[in-house]
């Protein structure tokens, strides 16, 4: 079993449970294997893969195929414009 | 047609008030805003005016957008010479201001001159009334506006300098609405030069669009299915701190003067920290995502702290205390300073204190001194006069200049080029001198699918974006709204009431590149002006993906020869007369 820490950011942060945003790890998913691709998070928080733009494993980005393991936190972002 | 036709040209040394046309032809060429103001700088300075000095003009544009429906067209272009760099000067600023200006019947503002006494221009429909300013200055932004209001309605908007602006500092800026701002290459001096300590404006005349019903389709249509989407939104619902994390995961994030890409103290200044604190929000004139989101924290409120100040004022000083850093902003948003380059400032005198070269008496991480910079700056007091200089001039005086963050005099930004190679193009070759306003490759490379360590197909990718931002804010158009140039086309067509083609926007996006090169051109800028720091060549990031990383010097030569070769200049980076032919200049 693996719990993944999630936060998400912009207009994907509707996606999230909203009291747990903004609260440290943010939330807490649990998965059954000891690791699943980070790209496996986004389903279970029904975001569309083609809405995250970027995304970070314990403050690193990483590839949307990259893996996480128990007590990783990952954080997800939409495309952004401007600057 | 959109356009009211009519110039207000004042000149503070004489007195006069004068109402004069607006060159069509320019129009039909420049559009607006940063275009056409840059040409009709260009047409009436003439070459080596001193920046700070009577002959300069301070010239404020709207475009063909501006006071209608259209969303995110609420932005103002201050178009000058810049005391920071001596090129080119273009900054924009949010708010109101210039729907103002064109419902008082005016496209366009040119102030020249030099008032003998501190003075204000009032500007209401035809009334237009230069006035002393003998019980503002020496006051902040803040107040200033305030009693403008007091005096004027709360309908009237203001543009105002603060006392950095009065006291000539090169990165002082122009303040409106109390924390929006122009913010770049000390435009807030050439006012203070001018004497002008203020702009009050209200007006109560017609916008014409030719086809309204059309025009209400587009904008009904475009809000719906191209404003309020996930690649807007951001800019609403997080703000532009969610850049932090992202700038900090990808290795980019200035961190102590750019001697690292990746801040420690990341997590207390960003996005969810800042995301609790948020009272309400704000939008400029017609738009319809409202970036603008206050902070409260402590005795301090900011709109803000917007990304570049977290990355400069925050981690490039050592500073990872969110309530220092707002009142730091707040005081800046006063005193009317640009939190960029006084960012820059700072952190290169700490890395100068701490390397031992110069004592200027504050560390990485000294909140307490920190926050006594602003105002020390502002009026050139005790450690302040010199670090009111600039980056430049003080490693000028005092050496490292390796480590001096800056192009052509202007500080830099918030993204380390070393781990976003295009970046450091777009750097070296904006017109303006370090700026992120030209064209932001970071967001494709580092925070994109692009590799950023490569030069592959970037010079054409810098090109792409300084073109699409040289029209967008020529129209004049927020960066927030990223629309594709089929949207601008069918916006702009509707309120000029003729078509208007994607290739002729296109077109008019190189010719007003071209024409801001030839402004600089003509002050003797050259290709060794097109450079950056020599950190960005030397000095290997040390933390993140891009840990190890420069940008060889070799790379960034090839790409500077292939987006010269790209753009028909010579390989002094002048545009060649075959195409200024090409572009009917």
């Amino acid at each position: 079993m693996a719990v993944v820490w999630v936060r998400t950011y912009g207009s994907l942060s509707s996606y999230s449970v909203e009291e747990d945003v903004g609260k440290g790890d943010g939330a807490p998913l649990v998965f059954q294997g000891r690791r699943v691709k980070v790209g496996e998070v986004f389903p279970r928080l029904h975001i569309p893969e083609e809405a995250v733009s970027f995304v970070a494993i314990n403050g690193a980005k990483a590839a949307k195929d990259a893996w996480v393991t128990d007590g990783d936190k990952v954080a997800i972002f939409p495309l952004v414009a401007g600057g | 047609m959109s356009y009211r036709w009519k110039i207000l040209r004042v000149n503070l040394s004489t007195g006069s008030v004068a109402k004069e046309p607006l060159n069509k032809g320019w129009t039909e060429k420049y559009f607006g805003g940063r275009g056409l103001g840059a040409k009709y700088l260009y047409e009436e300075l003439g070459g080596g005016v001193e920046p700070l000095s009577p002959e300069n003009k301070l010239i404020l544009v709207t475009g063909p957008l501006t006071g209608t429906i259209v969303p995110c067209s609420g932005k103002l272009a201050i178009i000058s010479k810049s005391p920071a760099t001596g090129i080119i000067l273009d900054c924009a600023i949010g708010g109101s201001f210039a729907a103002q200006l064109k419902f008082a019947g005016y496209d366009m503002l040119i102030v020249e001159g030099q008032a003998e006494k501190p003075v204000y221009l009032a500007i209401n429909d035809d009334d237009v009334e230069i006035r002393s300013a003998a019980h503002l200055w020496g006051k902040g932004i803040f107040e200033t506006e305030s009693r403008l209001h007091d005096e004027h309605g709360m309908e009237a908007v203001v543009l105002s300098i603060g006392p950095a602006g009065e006291n000539l500092i090169p990165f002082a800026c122009i303040g409106s609405e109390y924390y929006r701002q122009a913010g770049r290459g000390g435009i807030g001096s050439v006012m203070g030069s001018k004497r002008l300590k203020a702009i009050v404006c209200s007006g109560s005349k017609d916008v014409i669009v030719p086809d309204m019903p059309r025009l209400l389709e587009l904008v009904r249509k475009a809000i719906r299915e191209d404003v309020l989407t996930d690649t807007n939104l951001w800019a609403h619902i997080g703000g532009t701190p969610t850049i932090v994390e992202m700038s900090n995961s990808s290795g980019v994030f200035p961190t102590r003067n750019y001697q690292d890409g990746v801040f420690e103290g990341a997590q207390k200044i960003n996005a969810d920290s800042i995301r609790k604190l948020r009272p309400h929000k704000k939008a400029c004139f017609a738009c319809a995502l409202g970036c603008g989101n206050y902070l409260c924290i402590a005795d301090s409120t900011v709109e803000g702290p917007e990304y570049e100040t977290l990355a400069l004022t925050g981690a490039n000083c050592g500073v990872d205390d969110l309530g220092a850093i707002v009142r730091f902003n707040a005081d800046c948003d006063d005193l009317g300073i640009d939190t960029i380059s006084l960012g820059n400032v700072l952190g290169f005198a700490m890395e100068m204190t701490e390397k031992g070269m110069r004592d200027f008496g504050i560390r990485f991480g000294d909140v307490e001194t920190y926050l006594k910079m602003p105002r020390l700056v502002a009026y050139r007091a005790g450690v302040g006069k010199e670090l009111s200089r600039g980056v430049k001039q003080l490693a000028k005086t005092y050496g490292g200049a390796e480590f001096a963050m800056q192009v052509k005099g202007l500080e830099l930004p918030g993204y380390d080029p070393r781990g976003s190679w295009a970046m450091g193009l777009a750097y070296a070759t904006a017109a303006r001198g370090g700026c992120h306003m030209s064209a932001w490759p970071v967001a494709d490379e580092a925070f994109g699918k692009l590799d950023p360590f490569t030069i592959e197909g970037k010079a054409q990718l810098v090109i792409t974006g300084q073109h699409y931002n040289a029209i967008k804010f020529s129209l004049i158009l927020c960066d927030f709204w990223a629309l594709s140039m089929g949207t601008m086309s069918e916006m702009v067509s509707c309120v000029l009431g003729r078509e208007i083609s994607v290739a002729e926007l296109a077109k008019a996006g190189e010719r007003i590149w071209n024409l801001l090169r030839l402004f600089n051109v003509r002050e003797g800028f050259k290709a060794a002006d097109d450079t950056l720091p020599a950190r960005v060549f030397k000095d290997p990031l040390k933390s993140g993906t891009p840990a190890g990383r420069v940008l060889p010097r070799d790379q960034f030569d090839s790409m500077l020869r292939e987006y010269y070769q790209l753009r028909g200049w010579d390989s002094n980076g002048a545009p060649t007369p075959e195409k200024l032919k090409e572009l009917e200049m």
